[in-house]
């Protein structure tokens, strides 16, 4: 944890090696965050791209050397929102990488696919809770939400979840 | 399967995901080496003249409205009653905008061709058939993706939209009142008259505060003297939880989620579990506060989206999602069953009060690509266990702004051929509900205060995404007809917030964080804009505030870097629409948002008593919420009255609900498990507290 407050505290004086020192840490879970939500593979890598760029160039703003994670997140949420939002006013239908991904195995893919089944939102509070490890509250924050409706919403996306999985 | 074990499912499956190449960090390394440092990057903006990042540019909008002389008839509304008598055709029409000309208010940059948009269904076997079609179309898409082709399913199309905006980003305020002579505060809704319900009330002599949980429980309020006179608990079992509450005069009324779980018969011997999503109206006589009678139920299948009450009348909207016809009993999928006498006792027909609605009350889309309903219906507080009037749409809905009059609907468009947002008009009285038109506009509705009808016409801001983001105002006629506009507006940036009074309109434009957007920052002029006036920050919520002022709310920012600095409070003076003016402003440093801009009922605001009170949060958990009311005065601006830390101590089931209201020279911090009092005429000092 030092550590990392010190590789905060560097990387907002510039120093790009302290930067990737703390990117190396989540960019896993960024990408699978952005997979997840958009679907897409090249989508989710290019916004993790974007969000990177972008998280570099405004880490002089990260006040609490802690809040590293749940900042990068933010910023990637917002990022991935967005493309949500102008995937609606798009007409070019991107392919669903999630649903199809069919490299490991069968049960895995699975559960994939029936994830990919959830709406926008559904996916996107269970990412956040599952790669971002926001709780109900954080995530309400940024979906304009209480806590309240979050987990309902949550429990209910799990709930279709089993449905499908049952099928 | 329980959800922990989902979880870990779903996190397995994604820690096989390969992770592409170019997002490892050496890749991203190279990327960042040729990026400039903030510091250099700002240098180059300002060295090239470019105004840095951050204007807000709040439009003042003299909204023209032009007499439309046309009236109903001859519109193609399918009303209950024609399609009964057997004009199954008939339909709400989808108003063509007008075509497009070259100059002025009435360019149309996209042309909408719709129509048919609605129609009434002639009888349960074309409802369901409708149903089984979206299924079926569905299911074929499921076995495609499991297939291995890449399908971007309708079935997360129609489920996105089923989900969208939450319901508590509607509505607004209407403030001060007597109960027992001393004025009190209410909950701060978006139209006069049109009240809205929420988690605390008060009536000037009594509090009302409930949660989700436990139910309501009636506080009398005389001053620091704070006594529990009766509890109010609505559930029937523990699943049960309850959403909000109305309180007019003597009359006290919930709205209640209900899961019952029933066992049925599917073959001879076999059975299965039912579980029935219901929403109820509760109404109550509370006339011996001590003593509240319940006098009506009425239920309607779905889950809880909003309600209003206006008058006598509570309006109810839940959405449904009918079973799938498509499944079979061993959980494989199919073509859906045909159409069966039991049918409609499956569940694919919304009830109402345990009855399938009509099926003249139902309307289907021409495209439908949804199973799931809107249900509308009305109950009069007189007569509390019937309902009125009941209505469905097969369609999932979004944003609700209802006036005094019509309820406007919004969903996203999911035509390909369109970039849009529908809008579906139902008109009411005396709780009769009627589908009347529907119509589209280019781009998204922010949230319901995009949303406003005045003298009959209908007017909305949106933001539209299609190419780079730009911003318009619509005006249409009581048939949906557009009668103006105003497009092209702040183009890169988007609507934060909006606010009409009468034929003026106000928004606030923002443009997004993302630096790249910063450069292509371009001023745009329109004839038709009175004023742009250029502030640092943002508003999310704008407020009229006594005479000629009006209050925003949001963000300060910084405008080279965009970074947020803090929660910021502005005053506008509106007097001079050709020359509007921040007049004072207070940034609260450190401050992260606020719940009011999470949900406008959160705001205690009143202009007559001078008070604006709300909760601030800091995304550091450590310093918490603190509950804050400000004064405002011309010469001194914003005068902080107030701030007090609300900790998890104080309101041990949580601080997210937590109210502040007044009755009289009394404060009052309301939370479910405790009420703290403090006196408005001797500095807010704590006088008081119910536990």
């Amino acid at each position: 944890m030092e550590e990392k407050r010190d590789f905060v505290q560097r990387a907002r004086k510039g120093d790009k090696e302290a930067f990737g020192a703390l990117y190396e840490d989540i960019y896993a879970d960024l990408f699978r965050f952005a997979l997840y939500t958009l679907k897409n593979r090249q989508d989710a890598e290019d916004v993790v791209s974007d969000t990177v760029i972008s998280a570099y160039q405004q880490i002089g703003n990260l006040r609490d050397a802690d809040a590293f994670k749940g900042w990068i997140f933010r910023i990637l949420s917002n990022q991935c929102k967005r493309r949500l939002k102008e995937y609606l006013d798009k007409t070019v239908v991107l392919p669903d990488d999630l649903a199809a991904d069919s490299l490991d195995m069968a049960e895995d893919s699975h559960v994939r696919q029936v994830f990919a089944k959830l709406s926008d939102e559904e996916r996107f509070i269970i990412s956040m809770h599952l790669f971002a490890g926001y709780n109900s509250r954080e995530i309400g924050k940024i979906l304009h939400m209480n806590d309240n409706t979050v987990r309902s919403k949550e429990s209910r996306a799990l709930k279709k979840m089993e449905q499908f999985l049952a099928e | 399967m329980d959800e922990n074990k989902l979880f870990e499912d779903l996190k397995k499956s994604a820690e096989k995901i390969e992770i592409p190449e170019g997002l490892t960090p050496e890749k991203i390394g190279e990327k960042l080496e040729g990026r400039p440092e903030k510091s250099r990057m700002s240098k180059i903006f300002a060295y090239g003249g470019l105004v840095a990042a951050a204007a807000v540019v709040v439009v003042v909008l003299g909204v023209v409205v032009p007499r439309i002389g046309g009236t109903n008839s001859g519109q193609g509304l399918a009303t209950a009653d024609t399609v009964a008598e057997g004009a199954a055709d008939e339909t709400v029409q989808m108003k063509e905008e007008p075509s497009s000309d070259t100059a002025g208010i009435m360019a149309e940059p996209q042309q909408v061709e719709l129509e048919g948009m609605l129609t009434a269904a002639a009888d349960y076997e074309e409802v369901y058939n409708k149903v089984a079609s979206v299924y079926e179309q569905q299911n074929s898409y499921a076995r495609d993706m499991v297939g291995g082709a890449s399908v971007d399913s309708a079935v997360n199309k129609e489920e996105s939209a089923a989900t969208s905006e939450e319901v508590a980003s509607d509505s607004a305020v209407a403030y001060g009142g007597s109960g027992s002579g001393a004025s009190y505060s209410e909950t701060n809704i978006q139209e006069a008259g049109v009240d809205e319900g929420d988690v605390v009330k008060t009536d000037g002599e009594y509090i009302y505060v409930m949660n989700e949980s436990n139910g309501v429980r009636i506080i009398k309020a005389d001053g620091a003297n704070l006594k529990e006179v009766s509890v109010i608990d609505p559930k029937n079992n523990v699943s049960d939880s309850i959403f909000e509450m109305y309180v007019d005069g003597d009359t006290l009324v919930l709205m209640v989620h209900r899961l019952s779980t029933d066992l049925l018969q599917q073959n001879l011997g076999v059975y299965s579990l039912d579980n029935q999503e219901q929403t109820c109206v509760l109404t109550y006589d509370i006339s011996d506060r001590t003593k509240p009678v319940l006098k009506g139920e009425i239920s309607q299948d779905g889950y809880y989206q909003t309600s209003r009450k206006i008058g006598d009348y509570v309006y109810l909207f839940t959405e449904y999602n009918s079973p799938n016809p498509c499944l079979r009993g061993d959980g494989s999928a199919d073509d859906a069953v045909p159409y069966s006498e039991t049918s409609l006792s499956d569940g694919y027909i919304p009830r109402v009060n345990q009855e399938a609605l009509d099926a003249d009350s139902i309307f289907l889309p021409k495209n439908a690509d949804s199973g799931t309903y809107l249900i509308m219906t009305s109950v009069d507080l007189k007569q509390p266990e019937q309902v009125v009037n009941s209505r469905a749409i097969l369609s999932v809905s979004n944003k609700y702004y209802v006036s005094q009059n019509s309820i406007y609907i919004e969903t996203w468009e999911w035509n390909a051929s369109y970039d849009g947002t529908s809008i579906v008009k139902v008109d009411f009285a005396d709780g009769v509900i009627t589908p009347k038109a529907a119509s589209t506009v280019p781009g998204y509705i922010n949230d319901s205060f995009s949303m406003s009808e005045y003298d009959g016409h209908f007017r909305v801001v949106t933001t539209d995404w299609s190419r780079e983001a730009t911003n318009g105002l619509y005006i249409f006629d009581e048939n949906m007809q557009l009668t103006g506009k105003v497009d092209n507006l702040a183009p890169g940036e988007q609507i934060q917030s909006a606010r009409f009074m009468g034929d003026k309109g106000y928004f606030v434009t923002y443009r997004n964080m993302d630096p790249l957007f910063c450069v292509d920052l371009s001023d745009v002029t329109n004839p038709v804009v009175l004023d742009e006036l250029k502030v640092t920050g943002f508003s999310q919520y704008l407020h009229f505030y006594g005479e000629n002022k009006l209050l925003g709310m949001g963000y300060e920012t910084d405008p080279e870097t965009s970074e947020r600095k803090g929660l910021k409070l502005s005053m506008f003076d509106i007097s001079d629409l050709a020359n509007l003016s921040e007049v004072n402003k207070a940034v609260l440093e450190n401050v992260d948002g606020s719940s009011a801009l999470d949900n406008y009922k959160a705001l205690m605001i009143d202009d007559t008593e001078n008070v604006i009170g709300f909760m601030t949060y800091d995304w550091d958990q450590n310093s918490g919420d603190t509950y804050m009311i400000f004064s405002y005065d011309p010469g001194e601006g914003f005068v902080n009255e107030f701030a007090q830390a609300v900790t998890t101590e104080m309101f041990p089931s949580g601080t997210s609900n937590v109210r502040g209201m007044f009755i009289g020279d009394t404060f009052y911090l309301v939370g479910y498990d405790h009420i703290y009092a403090y006196d408005r005429t001797n500095g807010y000092a704590a006088v008081g507290k119910l536990s």
